[in-house]
């Protein structure tokens, strides 16, 4: 999730500064200051668009032109305002807005407290400003903790180690750092890159069974790691490019066991070019006949459209050979622009919305095919709250993955079962 | 270069032929003219693919898979049985399900069996003929291009600038069949072929090699194409123009000085874009579509295939126009329900039947009710009928006169001595 385009930053934040520079800059007047801590990075919104940013932007430009503070975007994307204490109902008239606008998301949706919830925070620097120091602090470090790799950690401590605050506006991918990347790839190890998340079967009030481990590559550590003030996902067709080069390594990387046990029970997202490749007879070759039931192939619609025949091919040969096939990566609003039985694959991953019932309202077809047969083949993913769970289990769907589900699963004791 | 074909597998089949002709009984050959499937169909990796599939046959047979130089495969083994022969067959037509040969009554022009001992000796003079011949077969330079790489396009891109872009823009006609044998020129398609923009880079890279940088390229392709034509020669244009963009190409300044300074008042744009453009990024898509119907301006979805159409809800997609490529197995799908329906939802006028080889493509869509064709077919006969009323027809080839009346500007367009009649429109 990229949240601040370029031109946003360009327009709106000082570069060369950081939070708590700033913070010595209005050192002798910083009782009259307030500082306003969003966890914009948190969004579940995975397309905030341009506009919807600029506005976030905006909203608080207008305010601090006139009284004074300063706009910083934290690496992991969260917003910080510092603001003169005159402005602080303008800001919260400010902060209602942005509310107003995400007002699905989980983060704000159930929030009784306006001041201080799990989306926003305000300080008074007059009394908290160590509190609030302390917190860019633990936000900064905690990223550079995931992102840096413990070698380059010991030149980076001692005094003047800690660099909190702005990233430079991400510059577009072109050809030729994908070059390099792809150079960096082959020789860097790769199985640090790669993420599991379960599927899991949840049934109202049970425990989850766990269903099979999807398998990832996270593209924004891949980006933190490799070339951290570069939007890899810029370009599409750039970034389809990437994604090629990724499914092989990934390929590779399970063929040899590198990331211990993966041997069932798994899914990979790949590209119907990949299933088609020497790389990946390779790794049919290594898989046990037996457990290839158990695993799943995750392709994308843009991938499907991109050559039909390819894909029927593909699909043909990957369920002749015994995968099964996931269309994976529909939204809501895009199920209707599909022909789900056409399609015709084993399972279909649907992004969980709060605006699927909504959907699902309008298009009485839905609610046959979900009630029918092709129930077992659907799975809501990125569930971050209970809502998607009760709102799929109403319409039959058994299948959820995402962080509530993976919480739910750091519950119990760890049991597979596999029946799709 | 021309390489030598290796028979190494033929030479491998028949050394297992001699050791089986001792005791031959039981023993047979299945054998797959992968060699007759289309080009398209017979890509490297696709045959890979292929191979796999007759993995029972081979595994039931007990029996050794030998692909040939020509690209065939030879299954011997015991025992092979028409069941596990038609499962395999049955899988590779569900993959590959355009192609005719798969689809031929007789089957037989797909894959043979021979049964040992009584066919042996054929079967053996058969192989050895194969080597004689491979002897006298080189590959063609196109199998020997190299793919572009992602460290070459930037300078691919750098080298569009050294291209003239407006001699190698073509165009081709989208004709409305009218009743009475008439017919009327809907609109021009303008493209540049990708066949014509390698040649411009010495023939030697593969610019399609890989379909996401290709893209990526055309990003900065269709912004030349749009100012190529500016430097255009043709002084009659079409009513309607078509152009084949990226979605995000509707949203550049390069488009906008299109649409206001070259495109006249009275003149409207037909926006072609692809299916997984679409997919890539839906809001974008209805915003360009958005745009480009308050100019007036049409926007249509191309390429795409029977199968893909079955795919979607193309009436909450909803595009202008669409265009279905023909290809020859869709004589055998002259009653399909689904099909039907999906030309009805965006209206039997919106769709335009493109690649028409012949009149069977025309047939066919008539039978659907198509009435909008592009293809060679079509090409041809529109120049048969400009060579009907031009005086100097007997001078140049009708050959000549298809490619000249496709280009836009250039010397060989310049030989023509009637040009004005390169830019009559039928209708």
């Amino acid at each position: 999730m990229v949240i601040f385009s370029k031109n946003v930053e360009k327009a709106t934040t000082k570069r060369d500064t950081l939070v708590l520079d700033y913070l010595r800059k209005i050192e002798k007047d910083i009782e009259a200051y307030k500082a306003l801590y969003m966890n914009t990075g948190k969004l579940q919104n995975q397309s905030i668009r341009s506009t919807q940013r600029q506005m976030l932007v905006d909203t608080f430009e207008n305010v601090i032109k006139k009284c004074g503070g300063e706009i910083f975007t934290m690496p992991n994307d969260d917003m910080v305002v510092v603001f003169h204490g005159k402005a602080y109902e303008e800001i919260q008239a400010c902060l209602v807005k942005i509310r107003f606008v995400f007002h699905d998301d989980p983060l704000i949706k159930n929030s009784g407290d306006m001041k201080q919830d799990a989306f926003a925070r305000f300080y008074d620097l007059g009394s908290e400003a160590d509190e609030f120091k302390k917190n860019v602090k633990n936000t900064v470090d905690n990223i550079q903790e995931k992102t840096t790799a413990p070698k380059q950690n010991v030149f980076s401590g001692g005094s003047g180690g800690f660099n909190p605050g702005f990233r430079k506006p991400r510059r577009p991918l072109t050809p030729s750092m994908l070059a390099k990347m792809q150079k960096a790839l082959s020789m860097m190890d790769f199985s640090s890159l790669i993420r599991r998340q379960s599927v899991c079967a949840v049934i109202g009030k049970s425990p989850p069974q766990m269903i099979f481990d999807e398998v990832f590559v996270s593209i924004a550590d891949l980006r933190d790691m490799l070339m951290p003030d570069v939007d890899l996902t810029s370009n599409p067709w750039l970034f389809q490019y990437l994604t090629e080069t990724l499914d092989k390594r990934v390929l590779v990387s399970v063929s040899r066991h590198d990331d211990g046990a993966l041997t069932s029970n798994f899914s990979l997202n790949l590209n119907v070019s990949t299933i088609l490749s020497d790389e990946f007879l390779e790794f049919d070759e290594n898989v046990n006949p037996s457990q290839r039931s158990t695993i799943v192939l995750e392709l994308q619609l843009t991938d499907i459209f991109s050559d039909i025949k390819a894909f029927i091919l593909a699909k043909t040969f990957a369920q002749y050979r015994g995968y099964k096939i996931c269309i994976d990566g529909i939204t809501v609003d895009k199920l209707q622009y599909i022909d789900r039985g056409h399609l015709d694959g084993d399972l279909l991953k649907i992004i969980w919305h709060p605006s699927f019932m909504d959907v699902i309202n309008e298009d009485a077809h839905f609610t046959d095919y979900v009630n029918k047969a092709e129930r077992a083949r659907m799975i809501l993913c990125r569930v971050d709250d209970p809502q998607a769970v009760e709102v799929g289990n109403s319409l039959g769907i058994n299948l959820y993955q995402g962080r509530y589900i993976q919480r739910l699963l750091a519950a119990q004791p760890r049991k597979t079962i596999f029946k799709v | 270069m021309a390489k030598a074909v290796s028979t190494i597998s033929e030479k491998y089949l028949l050394d297992a032929l001699d050791r089986v002709a001792r005791n031959p009984t039981g023993y047979s050959v299945l054998y797959i003219n992968i060699s007759k499937l289309k080009p398209k169909n017979r890509h490297p990796e696709f045959v890979k693919i292929f191979a796999k599939l007759f993995d029972s046959v081979v595994g039931d047979a007990k029996g050794t898979m030998y692909v040939l130089a020509n690209g065939d495969f030879a299954i011997l083994g015991k025992d092979i049985t028409h069941e596990t022969i038609d499962e395999a067959v049955g899988k590779l037509r569900d993959g590959l399900s355009s192609d005719p040969v798969l689809h031929s009554k007789d089957s037989h022009e797909f894959f043979e069996i021979y049964d040992f001992p009584e066919d042996l000796s054929t079967f053996y003079n058969y192989v050895e003929e194969m080597v004689q011949n491979a002897a006298n077969i080189s590959f063609d330079a196109e199998d020997l291009r190299r793919p572009v790489s992602v460290s070459e396009i930037d300078d691919v891109i750098t080298g569009l600038d050294e291209i003239d872009i407006a001699e190698i823009v073509k165009r081709q006609s989208v004709l409305r069949i009218m009743g009475g044998g008439k017919f009327d020129v809907i609109f021009q398609e303008f493209f540049v072929a990708v066949k014509d923009l390698s040649r411009q880079f010495g023939d030697s890279l593969d610019l399609v090699a890989s379909r996401w940088l290709f893209l990526y390229l055309t990003q900065t392709l269709d912004k030349k194409t749009m100012e190529a034509f500016f430097a255009s020669d043709i002084k009659n244009w079409p009513k309607q123009i078509s152009l084949n963009l990226n979605l995000s190409s509707v949203f550049s300044k390069e488009f906008v000085a299109f649409a206001k300074n070259f495109v006249k008042p009275e003149q409207k744009i037909i926006v072609e874009v692809q299916l997984m453009d679409v997919f890539n990024n839906m809001p974008l898509y209805f915003q360009a579509k958005e745009i480009l119907r308050r100019g007036g301006h049409k926007l249509l979805i191309d390429s795409v295939s029977p199968s893909a159409m079955k795919m979607l809800n193309i009436q909450s997609i909803d595009p202008d126009m669409i265009k279905i490529f023909w290809e020859p197995l869709l004589e055998y799908d002259l009653d399909n329900e689904d099909l039907k329906k999906a030309i009805g939802h965006i209206g039997r006028e919106n769709v335009i039947l493109a690649k028409c080889e012949n009149e069977q493509a025309i047939k066919w869509g008539v039978k659907y009710g198509i009435t909008a064709f592009q293809g060679p077919y079509i090409d041809s006969l529109e120049v048969a009928l400009m060579r009907n009323k031009c005086p100097f027809a007997k001078e140049c080839g009708s050959q000549n006169c298809l490619k000249r009346k496709r280009l836009l500007s250039g010397a060989f367009r310049d030989e023509c001595k009637n040009k004005e009649i390169l830019e009559e429109l039928l209708g």
